[in-house]
């Protein structure tokens, strides 16, 4: 089975982020970035359904990114992605969703998988919209917070995470995309044979061309979402200690959580 | 302009490439997740997590620059990346991979024969044998030269007598590569557990490297064939040759103890108040902290500097014993310099400082004292060996 796989890079979670002089983007130069969390689990659940399958299934990793990208890339196939599509072309980049889910659907009819997986949501922008786009464009099922995945007889069978810790399990007809939820397994350790291995793996890069898509439907020119202004959040938390005995301090702490924050 | 990362002050970091870059993210994220939440545990108990050994050896980890065999065939500065990644969690089981790698596969790959590369490197690489390095003796470690453990020929076997003190892995070790003299000077041999009268015994009331495994060897007529003798092995030099391998990866895997002290230090002073302020907020504190991070940032750039003379073929072993000289006196000073600033709470394993602190003061002594790498240093810069 062949299975897609689309990674994002994002700044790493400890990354400091200063916003660029026009407080649209950040300075990227002193960032360290990471692959997309829930992606890294979309990776991991395509890696166990072909390691699970006959030995002929194949795992492409494909993103959408500028060349820093690669290095996301490389991340994938040292964990044990086949090979890489990197869509690199500074038309690709800076698109919304949608624009992004254009390009990744040009991407799934030239390489026709069976299983396209993404993660849920991206770390930075956390949109979550991208997954579910691809599935509309593509007229594919798509599934959001996808805890498992069961692969058999041409259908995949579905655990999808519901409110209040509730589970649904539905059968789908593939092909399909599946928005990976973080936690669905355990995500391998990279391995030193995996990342000398990564080297000799084939990277793709792609053009809007070759994709047979338009300018002005992908990147920036096919956004229809524009970002206005970014800016860190105001600290307005303060705390206050409730002083007294136990029994009254609790009393006045439940009022309070009734009278001003209204929680309970 | 952002401010500098307060453990990587000057970005050594970016002078690496993607791939080392990559071994170490994967080395950090294995001894954060699978290594830290346990180590202090091990060390209170006086116990090596054999448990890590599988993923130690699915990470590949054992023999990070060996070619073939197993081995992950990466360069030396990799190896330098595992092992301070390694130490970042302890020096325990930093020293069992020193062991096992630099000390055990490096000797059997450079000086083994074809028979013993087979049988014994693609099962050490998976972790599903382990090894130990017998070269110090009981009555001291700094002059291996005048070793009493001896090998006699007999026949087409040789007869070992002797004993070995302070072996790393030395009781779960299958294979031992011992060291002993010869009428013919210095051989290697490789003695397998169980050889009849070879007895491994461990060494007990360690205040020091509790998450590791400390021996002592014993050999009374222990009779090994010619095929276990390491043909390529020829005098003190090999030895030697193994050490110099090992000591370089210690003198990046002290970087790893350091920074988690400084890392400690920094968290600690920042939160801590006193007299209505945080302590980091003092002089005192500042300098030391500031200090910690001057001395931090020179090993790192030390120990890379090393590890591209390692892979130009250019290092030499005095240049190595500079660096461990250099960084295990830095890391042991952050390690007793966090344990004070922690305070009352630095003496327990609550905190990283006192278990890295007590570790360092075995491996400033053991892989060459301090004072031994000093006169190296000195032989090299003037001519004459005063020891």
């Amino acid at each position: 089975m062949k299975i897609l796989v689309a990674i994002k890079q994002v700044p790493d979670k400890n990354a400091r982020l200063v916003l660029d002089s026009a407080g649209q983007g950040i300075v990227e130069t002193d960032v360290t970035w990471e692959i997309n969390e829930s992606d890294r689990y979309a990776l991991e659940s395509a890696l166990r359904i072909k390691e699970a399958g006959d030995g002929s299934g194949e795992v492409v990793a494909v993103t959408v990114g500028p060349e820093r990208a690669r290095k996301a890339i490389s991340s994938a196939l040292a964990m044990g992605a086949d090979r890489a599509i990197h869509l690199a072309d500074p038309d690709f980049q800076n698109g919304d969703p949608l624009s992004v889910a254009r390009v990744l659907a040009a991407v799934v009819r030239k390489e026709e998988p069976q299983l396209v997986l993404c993660g849920t949501r991206s770390d930075d922008a956390g949109y979550g919209e991208t997954p579910i786009l691809l599935g509309g464009l593509l007229g594919w099922p798509a599934v959001f917070l996808t805890m498992g995945i069961e692969v058999a007889d041409g259908r995949v069978k579905v655990v999808r995470e519901l409110e209040a810790a509730r589970q649904e399990l539905s059968s789908i007809a593939l092909p399909a995309v599946l928005a990976v939820q973080s936690g669905i397994h355990e995500v391998r350790y990279t391995s030193l044979k995996g990342i000398m291995a990564a080297k000799k793996k084939t990277v793709d890069q792609l053009t809007p061309t070759e994709l047979g898509l338009s300018r002005e439907k992908i990147g920036r020119f096919g956004s229809r979402l524009q970002v206005l202004d970014l800016a860190p959040p105001v600290k307005k938390s303060k705390c206050e200690f409730i002083e007294g005995k136990p029994g009254d301090a609790a009393a006045a702490l439940v009022d309070r959580l009734r009278r001003d924050a209204k929680v309970l | 302009m952002a401010s500098p990362h307060p453990l990587d002050f000057f970005d050594v970091r970016s002078l690496l490439s993607d791939e080392e870059q990559a071994v170490q993210d994967a080395v950090a994220r294995f001894v954060d997740e699978r290594v830290i939440p346990i180590i202090g545990e091990c060390f209170e108990a006086d116990r090596f997590p054999m448990e890590l050994v599988p993923q130690l050896a699915e990470l590949g980890l054992f023999g990070v620059s060996m070619e073939g065999y197993g081995g992950a065939g990466m360069n030396s500065v990799c190896y330098g990346l595992v092992c301070q990644e390694l130490e970042r969690g302890d020096s325990g089981l930093r020293s069992f991979v020193s062991v096992q790698s630099s000390l055990c596969m490096f000797p059997i790959r450079r000086y083994g024969s074809e028979e013993q590369r087979r049988r014994w490197l693609p099962e050490m690489a998976a972790g599903r044998a382990l090894g130990c390095f017998g070269l110090t003796e009981p009555d001291g470690g700094s002059d291996p030269g005048t070793m009493k453990t001896h090998a006699r020929r007999d026949g087409s076997d040789w007869v070992i007598n002797g004993a070995k003190m302070w072996i790393t892995n030395g009781t779960l070790a299958d294979v031992a590569v011992v060291w002993a003299n010869t009428d013919d000077g210095v051989k290697g041999f490789l003695v397998e557990r169980g050889a009849k009268g070879y007895v491994a015994r461990d060494i007990k009331r360690k205040m020091s490297l509790r998450a590791s495994v400390t021996s002592e060897l014993f050999f009374d007529d222990v009779r090994v064939p010619e095929a276990a003798r390491l043909p390529d092995a020829i005098g003190l030099a090999a030895p030697l040759s193994c050490l110099t391998q090992a000591r370089y990866g210690i003198a990046w895997g002290v970087l790893g103890a350091a920074s988690a002290c400084l890392a400690e230090a920094l968290e600690f002073a920042g939160t801590r108040v006193l007299f209505g302020r945080p302590l980091s907020h003092t002089q005192t504190i500042q300098r030391r902290l500031a200090d910690m991070a001057r001395r931090l940032t020179a090993g790192r750039l030390l120990a890379l500097q090393l590890g591209r003379l390692k892979d130009q073929g250019r290092m030499h072993h005095s240049q190595v014993s500079l660096a461990k000289w250099n960084n295990v006196r830095l890391a042991l000073d952050a390690a007793r310099e966090t344990r004070d600033i922690l305070g009352g709470g630095g003496i327990t394993l609550d905190h990283h400082a006192i278990r890295h602190m007590l570790n360092l003061e075995s491996v400033i002594t053991y892989e060459g004292t301090e004072t031994i790498h000093e006169l190296v240093v000195g032989r090299e810069l003037t001519g004459t060996a005063a020891f």
